[in-house]
């Protein structure tokens, strides 16, 4: 049996955990109003810290005519949403020494110049919050559940599909 | 009468007119002989679940369409993701 039901972008998702050391905060939700969590257990080990913020932006490559997108609608999966972050942070957390990672991500309609997503590390040194910033990052967007339409300036909508730029920067990890 | 529960997402969730449903299962079956019999009994408009690209994940872990579901089992479809 089958029910017509409009999506409503996905569930919120707040979780908190510890792996390898690391703490890790992963916040799914609508509202822009994250800041990334410092511990102030942390503060006097913490000697780097990366941070990257994903916008939306006001045109999309893809398009053959280059038109101007007014905002992106964003839905997820939530209980894959969390699960695939959870591993994600994990396995980041189990590859290089760090201290925290928070990955933020929203979903519903966002205007252009708005975040998207926000990934903060801290480390004691610089080369592991780079590196695992931008792990999480590649696989975030090959893994995680999340999918994006565009929503142009003249009332057009159009799905945005999956770039072999972003499945290769994931598989070069392997090779790594 | 035992179920499965089935979720569409994105470009499939327009295509099929719906985000979710259940569906009468007995036995355990692979994703593709689901798929088959979703078409059968639902509509012609569930073949766009045949498609290559499409994604599916049993109780939210990636599978494919050899893939075995069983009674109770929640069964996503979707596109390849593009978050972030």
């Amino acid at each position: 049996m089958h029910a017509s039901n409009e999506a409503s972008g996905g569930e919120p998702i707040a979780e908190v955990l510890q792996a390898s050391g690391c703490s890790i905060f992963i916040a799914v939700q609508q509202e822009d109003d994250f800041i990334h969590p410092i511990l102030a257990s942390d503060r006097d080990e913490v000697g780097a810290e990366v941070s990257f913020v994903g916008r939306v932006r006001a045109t999309e490559k893809s398009q053959d005519d280059a038109k101007r997108l007014v905002a992106l609608d964003i839905e997820h999966y939530a209980s894959m949403t969390r699960t695939e972050l959870v591993n994600l942070c994990r396995e980041a957390a189990s590859r290089w020494e760090l201290h925290s990672i928070s990955v933020f991500h929203r979903f519903g309609r966002l205007p252009v110049g708005e975040r998207i997503v926000q990934v903060d590390v801290t480390s004691g040194h610089r080369e592991a919050a780079f590196m695992a910033s931008r792990f999480v990052m590649d696989f975030l967007k090959i893994s995680a559940p999340f999918w994006k339409k565009a929503i142009f300036e003249d009332g057009d909508e159009q799905w945005i599909e999956q770039k072999q730029s972003d499945r290769a920067a994931s598989a070069a990890w392997d090779k790594k | 009468m035992s179920t499965v529960t089935l979720l569409y997402f994105a470009e499939l969730r327009e295509q099929i007119g719906c985000s979710q449903g259940t569906f009468a299962l007995d036995d355990a079956q692979t994703v593709e002989s689901l798929i088959e019999r979703l078409i059968a009994s639902e509509g012609a408009s569930f073949k766009v679940l045949q498609q290559d690209k499409v994604q599916v994940a049993i109780n939210s872990k990636l599978g494919d369409k050899a893939s075995m579901i069983k009674p109770g089992n929640e069964v996503a479809f979707f596109p390849p993701v593009t978050g972030g």
